[in-house]
């Protein structure tokens, strides 16, 4: 096997993959925690955004429907009132998240959460009483394995194996209320934290409050915000700080109330 | 909150992106229109390009243009174009979809064909030379080798991971993933001598 020098990494190639959003979601996770601190990498993903970036202007052209651009717009007239209503304070974002645990010492890298469009509830603000971001942790939590008279433990599914060994989550279910249970669980990667949707039949994900990480010990709880009638899944996706309106990442667990 | 427009419509036009951006961060609406109005159709074509149906690129760029009104505060100028950070969101909600809708084998349509029935009016100037631009880059796309444009392809259009891609091409991972860094090195070179915008 060869030396690698200063100006090279045996990861570089799959920089490319991750700039085409090619990796599978486990390998995507290592890499990404590789990205942050590898200047060569990051170097590479900085020069090589521009072709990628091209890409998507090369597809023939279509005429968007101007039925699309109306229901949009209106979406956001919508909003934009709500806004106004909502006061100055709805004109600030959100403060600025903490700095992430490993610094990039590059500042022209472009982390993939602007890449991608990461996501920070803005409009949350003006709605307050449907987004009220908070980082909801509760460490220490000895859920896991006992349960309470009328609690339904339920295991979520690991739908992210490499993600980390032994690593479980359960779903605590009491009337229409959920909590859920980590152990052995890898903390969310630098710059994100987990997040909480909720799926009914049919549907999207619902975004909801509970954004969370798990303590040192790989244990934590979190409560699943609003009431299980209708819910089908509960999942778990690494989202940038602040949490997300919509997924930026595959879910991490998925836990059925129906089973 | 005072009046957010005292340009008015027509000072709003013409303003750049990246202005029209800082006040569509402050929640102007009316900043969202124009920006939509300039990037909607490629935007459109991009989704249309990916998920092959017209119903599933619309929910796709309603999906991506909201998330751009909502989440105006994060374009940041110096890490490229608005079109750039958009057709980027978009793509990225694309293949969201597609690989939960797991239809690789359905969706397909016929690019040429859909150019001659769907194609956008060259309605200015502007948009004149973005489609010559988007020819340009075409061009420089087809004149990368084939084995190394067909996994780029695969993966930024088809949302195929790279593992898939070997299992489909039968080569290993890790000839998939040098194609895709020899391809796309190539196109950046190629971009910067034929002048395309980097």
């Amino acid at each position: 096997m060869s030396t690698l020098g200063p100006q090279d990494c045996e990861k570089r190639d799959t920089a490319s993959a991750y700039l085409l959003r090619s990796l599978p979601e486990n390998e995507l996770y290592s890499f990404e925690v590789h990205l942050a601190g590898c200047e060569v990498c990051q170097r590479d993903v900085e020069e090589l955004a521009s072709a990628v970036d091209v890409l998507g202007i090369s597809v023939p052209a279509v005429a968007a429907p101007p039925a699309l651009g109306e229901r949009i717009k209106a979406i956001v007239r919508a909003e934009a009132e709500l806004l106004q209503a909502a006061g100055p304070q709805a004109d600030h974002a959100l403060p600025p998240p903490p700095p992430p645990r490993r610094q990039v010492r590059d500042s022209r890298w472009r982390p993939r959460q602007s890449r991608w469009g990461g996501l920070r509830p803005r409009i949350a603000v003006a709605a307050t009483a449907v987004f009220a971001v908070l980082v909801g942790v509760a460490v220490g939590s000895s859920l896991l394995g006992s349960t309470t008279p009328g609690t339904r433990a339920i295991s979520a599914d690991i739908l992210q194996p490499g993600l980390a060994q032994n690593a479980r989550a359960t779903l605590h279910i009491t009337g229409e209320s959920g909590t859920l249970s980590f152990a052995d669980f890898p903390s969310p990667p630098a710059g994100r934290v987990y997040e909480v949707w909720l799926e009914g039949a049919g549907s999207h994900p619902r975004p909801t409050d509970a954004l969370f990480s798990v303590n040192s010990q790989g244990s934590g709880t979190v409560a699943v915000p609003g009431s299980l009638r209708g819910v089908r899944e509960i999942l778990v996706t690494a989202e940038p700080l602040g949490g997300s309106l919509v997924p930026t990442r595959s879910p991490i667990i998925s836990a059925s109330t129906e089973t | 909150m005072g009046r957010l427009n005292p340009l008015g419509d027509h000072g709003l036009r013409s303003l750049a992106d990246e202005e029209l951006m800082v006040r569509l961060a402050r929640g102007d609406a009316t900043a969202f229109d124009l920006i939509y109005e300039r990037h909607a159709d490629a935007a459109f074509s991009l989704a249309y390009r990916i998920s092959g149906s017209r119903v599933s690129a619309e929910e796709v760029a309603q999906d991506a243009f909201l998330a751009v009104w909502r989440n105006g505060a994060r374009y940041e100028p110096s890490r490229g174009s608005v079109r750039n950070w958009i057709l980027g969101i978009v793509h990225n909600r694309a293949i969201d979809a597609l690989r939960r809708a797991v239809r690789h084998e359905s969706r397909r349509a016929g690019d040429e064909g859909l150019a001659e029935r769907l194609m956008a009016p060259d309605r200015t100037d502007v948009e004149a030379g973005r489609r010559q631009e988007a020819g340009e880059v075409r061009g420089l796309l087809a004149d990368l080798p084939s084995d190394q444009r067909r996994v780029i392809e695969l993966a930024y259009f088809a949302g195929f991971t790279h593992t898939q891609i070997a299992d489909m091409l039968a080569i290993p991972v890790g000839t998939v993933k040098g194609r895709m860094r020899l391809g796309l090195e190539k196109l950046r070179s190629r971009m910067e001598l034929s002048g395309v915008p980097t």
